[in-house]
């Protein structure tokens, strides 16, 4: 796979490629961190640029900007509560807390961190393993995947704060809400009650930027801002890395970095579902679970470095088979194709110099994407430090524009408004919002799947049960279920005050 | 008053523009030479006009602003020429403005980048004096973008481009009108399907695939996309061979029908020749291509008609105009799309997409058109597998979980009735002051004002986005310059720059930059 190096290596160190590859984590940096700006936006906006470009110059500038990207979301969900992206969407459950504590710096260092060695062990993969991962990951069948996505539903359970009963009507509610529109299998519409405008349902981002971001902008002026005036930087805006933190977080950084990279070269399902899922792994190995969700520095590392180590395993099913593993990698596809290339396992053999671009970008940019981290975080602390009167407007019309720009309609303007004040009542009742998401994510791509497996077995449920990975996920998820349960009742006799504060 | 007009004339050229980097390069490039007036003379102009008519009372601090106005007039400076490029093409016939193209897909999908390829070629070799912008508008399987095409004003401003789905989507039920709704303007480009197996497969041919599918119905695994062209190649089958029947299973997108097979999951699925040839040496083989001839890339590859089995689905990208649309405006654009075509840049584009580059317009569109219609309407999907109704499962599953958490809620709250804790603190819901309650709700009234006034175009972005970013921004402001927390001078500037850089700059690098048509 990765004969004769040497011209890729002395391509990609070219001053050309070095500078394309800044552009692109700059701008996917930048991008990434407003709300309502993807990644996948930008670079399909970028690739009819790309036309007239030698095709490895296109392709490192895509690649820098898809790393780039999913490294930006973090600052704005770490210092605003908004993510930027909605991978990472975990990220505000802690890495804002702790930035509330005065220890913003600390919560970026780790966030940061994360997201360098989450992307480096991915990478680590890719160059590794990505021919026979990408093989087995074509084992999956629908059934297998819906198996995971239940998987994945149950741990609902486990992010829905101290009540299980709210926790679980947030996630039923997340459900609900993905259910109006087109039916994701069949493209039948559903319960839009005649308005033509919910013929695609509620889109993600909108229902995200409100439940996040408006609901935050509801508090911030209900809670009569901050003094006004910028506050001065004080200790604990330092960027705060610890020697000890590779032997602390190690184990953790290790698990997420591989249930983000599994995650990734599974098709379809993106960076947003690799952190849920390592954020709740974290949290079930964790020996102090209750500090979840109130500022957790394992909480951080979880979230941003499975989000990161999803853009490499995403990445080894399109190196390898030419099957795109993420939105982003199907744009990147595209490019593949326009630039006269022709993606599959013969790519490989056929334009060596493509892969071992998109191999070393990935490298690249991780590393260029850390030092533009690292280098404006102090920029970006004190711009978080803005007096709300400054900061409501800026941040109200970026969600604006931003839901707006997704699909060019003022419709999901309005979601993104009702949205803010639901998100805003759901906190006041302690109705935790993080199952909600999740529900929301997941429901479509279960129904998705659930259907086609039916579909092909002519409306019998069975093969989920006699095919072995979807049982043992079966059985994954009805173990978890039980243990949550079993914890629940063990310790948790007396009916709990509700010292949740939901902060 | 001389800056008002100027700021109307800045904001209503803002509002045309709307392009990509290389474009306003060039714009920028072109307008230099020709700029109305020297461009200090237009800073000075058009800062002023947002301190003057809104913070009167600081006319004294004019030396420090005046500093500021020229940097910030420095960093605008190409913003406003820019803008001012525009101006000269105010006059003359159809097209007077740039015409808006809805593409009801993703951006970076295939349809997508067929529109920016042609866009790329009208724009390069100036087949239309107006620019064309491309809007994405994805959803439901294009219906959100067909439909506010169908809806839009005829006036040839805003068209639509959509390929055979328009017809597949009325006849599967997923849209209530089909191609009449629209007065069609062009087909251009067209696709090939392609019946392709597992190179495992036993079957060796269409023929042998299809007797199988008639001795044992329902038992040949289709992968499909429900509703697009790879269900509809599978549906035609099935209708051109009496007592055949596939199980069609939803897949997804060509690359997902490709690992599904790959994987073993699926026997057999329909691709577009970009796709098979792009996974074809993975490990697929093809039985038979849906096409009038065969094709150049894949000589060995016979049709489905020569194989006796008289099926022939393809894929054209159309070009719409809503219903009673100006004959001649129709005929301009369909004579810059046929100009397109022929150029070298659009063919070597698409032989690498592997699209034929057929042109058709006038009547042997008509005619193609109505042909498509019939045979798609032939082959009208119906639905096998009764589906679970997930979305009342969803319902119940919400009434259910309701019900218990307002059970679980209701006994807390008795038990904290009976035994309340030490502190106040820990309640949830701060002390709320009802001065922020105030500012709350002036802050709502204003984003529902806002937002209405971008849907109803009352007010452009530039002018109603800085309206609101003054207005809420003092609203929030206003209590700490009565309270003197505030320092009044650099807080009214901060929120001034502002509401100057999240109207005008961002305006600009969302329709500039990022392509985004702003409202």
């Amino acid at each position: 796979m990765f004969t004769q190096p040497g011209v890729a290596i002395e391509f990609l160190l070219s001053p050309t490629a070095l500078l394309m590859a800044a552009i692109g984590s700059l701008l996917g940096i930048f991008v990434g961190a407003i709300p309502g700006l993807t990644g996948a936006m930008l670079i399909a906006l970028t690739l009819p640029l790309t036309f007239s470009m030698p095709s490895e110059l296109a392709l490192v500038l895509l690649v820098a900007m898809y790393v780039g990207s999913v490294s930006g979301g973090l600052v704005t969900a770490t210092l605003l509560r908004i993510p930027g992206t909605p991978a990472s969407m975990m990220t505000t459950l802690d890495g804002y807390p702790m930035a509330r504590r005065g220890q913003s710096g600390r919560a970026l260092a780790l966030g940061i961190g994360g997201s360098f060695l989450g992307g480096m062990i991915s990478w680590g993969f890719l160059v590794c393993l990505a021919q026979p991962m990408a093989v087995w990951s074509l084992t999956f069948g629908p059934f297998e995947f819906f198996a995971l996505v239940a998987v994945a539903m149950v741990l609902i359970a486990s992010v829905g704060g101290k009540s299980l009963s709210l926790g679980l009507f947030s996630g039923a509610l997340g459900v609900m809400i993905a259910m109006p529109g087109s039916s994701p299998a069949t493209g039948a519409t559903r319960w839009t009650f005649g308005i033509h405008e919910l013929d695609d349902g509620f889109k993600l981002l909108p229902v995200l930027i409100g439940l996040f971001a408006v609901n935050q902008v509801i508090r911030q002026v209900l809670d009569g801002g901050d003094a006004g005036e910028t506050v001065e930087a004080s200790d604990g805006d330092k960027l705060d890395f610890r020697a000890r933190d590779l032997a602390t977080h190690g184990v953790n950084l290790v698990r997420s970095a591989l249930i983000g990279t599994w995650i990734g070269i599974l098709p379809g399902i993106g960076a947003n579902v690799g952190s849920v899922i390592a954020y709740s792994a974290a949290r079930r190995a964790s020996g102090t679970p209750e500090q979840f969700g109130s500022g957790s520095e394992e909480g951080i590392v979880a979230s941003e470095t499975a989000n990161n180590a999803t853009v490499g395993g995403a990445l080894i099913p399109l190196v390898a088979m030419g099957i795109p593993g993420s939105v982003i990698d199907a744009i990147l596809l595209g490019a593949l194709v326009i630039h006269g290339l022709q993606p599959g396992p013969m790519l490989v053999q056929s334009d060596p110099l493509a892969v071992q671009t998109i191999v070393g970008t990935l490298l690249i940019a991780n590393v260029l994407t850390l030092l533009f981290l690292l280098a404006s975080v102090r920029v970006m602390v004190r711009a978080a430090r803005v007096p709300s009167y400054v900061l409501v407007p800026i941040v109200m019309i970026f969600c604006v524009i931003g839901s707006y720009a997704l699909a060019n309609r003022m419709f999901d303007v309005w979601v993104m408004l009702a949205f803010g004040v639901v998100g805003y009542l759901m906190e006041r009742q302690s109705i935790p919002i993080a199952p909600l998401v999740i529900g929301l994510v997941l429901a479509p791509i279960g129904e998705e799947h659930l259907t086609a497996g039916l579909m092909k077995s002519g409306g019998s449920l069975m093969p989920m049960f006699t095919q072995p990975i979807s049982l043992g996920l079966c059985l994954l998820a009805l173990a978890m279920v039980v243990w949550t349960l079993w914890r629940r009742v063990a310790d948790g006799k007396a009916i709990r005050l509700p010292d949740d504060s939901s902060e | 008053m001389p800056c008002a007009s100027t700021l109307k004339f800045f904001s209503s050229n803002c509002t045309q523009s709307g392009e990509q980097i290389f474009h306003i390069l060039k714009a920028f490039s072109r307008s230099l030479p020709r700029t109305p007036r020297p461009p200090t003379l237009r800073i000075v102009l058009y800062l002023p006009v947002l301190s003057r008519q809104n913070r009167p009372r600081h006319r004294l601090q004019i030396r420090p602003l005046h500093r500021l106005r020229c940097l910030i007039g420095c960093c605008f400076l190409p913003v406003l020429l820019s803008g001012c490029d525009h101006s000269s093409q105010e006059s003359g016939a159809y097209p007077r403005r740039p015409i808006k193209l809805v593409v009801p897909f993703g951006a970076g999908g295939g349809s997508d980048t067929f529109a920016r390829v042609l866009q790329n070629a009208i724009e390069t070799h100036r087949l239309l004096p107006q620019r064309m912008v491309i809007i994405n508008v994805p959803g439901a399987g294009g219906t959100i973008g067909s439909r506010r095409v169908k809806n839009a004003r005829p006036d040839g401003y805003t068209l639509l481009l959509l390929h055979d789905g328009i017809l597949t989507a009325r006849h599967s039920g997923s849209a209530s009108y089909g191609a009449d709704a629209f007065t069609p303007i062009a087909g251009t480009g067209n696709a090939s399907q392609v019946i392709a197996v597992n190179d495992t497969s036993p079957y060796a041919d269409l023929p042998a695939l299809m007797r199988d599918a008639t001795q044992h119905p329902d038992s040949i695994v289709f992968a499909a996309n429900m509703g697009a062209p790879s269900h509809f190649a599978g549906l035609m089958l099935q209708s051109k061979h009496p007592g055949a029947k596939f199980r069609f299973t939803q897949t997804g997108g060509g690359a997902k029908r490709f690992a599904a097979m790959q994987g073993g999951h699926v026997d057999v699925s329909s691709f577009s020749i970009a796709e098979y040839i792009q996974f074809e040496p993975s490990g697929i083989r093809a039985l038979a291509l849906l096409g009038p001839q065969r094709h150049p890339d894949l000589p060995e590859l016979a049709t489905a008609t020569e194989q006796g089995i008289d099926v022939i689905n393809e894929n054209m990208q159309f070009w719409w105009a809503p219903l009673g649309t100006p004959a001649e405006r129709i005929e301009t654009i369909a004579d810059a799309l046929q100009a397109a075509m022929q150029t070298d840049q659009v063919r070597q584009t698409l032989a690498e997409m592997k699209i034929t580059p057929t042109m058709m317009r006038d009547e042997s569109l008509a005619a193609e058109l109505d042909q498509r219609d019939r045979l798609i309407a032939a082959a009208a999907p119906t639905s096998d597998v009764q589906l679970p109704p997930f979305a009342n499962y969803a319902l119940a599953g919400l009434i259910l979980t309701a019900a218990a958490a307002s059970l679980q809620t209701f006994r807390r709250r008795t038990a904290m009735r009976r035994d309340p804790p030490q502190h106040e603190a820990v309640d949830g819901t701060p002390k709320v002051r009802p001065a922020n309650r105030i500012q709350l709700a002036g802050i709502g009234c204003l984003t529902i004002g806002y937002v209405t006034s971008l849907q109803l175009g009352v007010a452009g972005f530039v002018s109603a986005t800085a309206a609101y970013a003054l207005l809420s921004g003092g609203l929030l402001l206003w209590p700490l310059l009565v309270s003197r927390q505030a320092n009044p001078i650099k807080a009214t500037l901060t929120l001034l720059i502002v509401s100057v850089m999240m109207s005008v700059v961002m305006h600009h690098l969302f329709t500039e930059v990022l392509v985004v048509d702003l409202p």
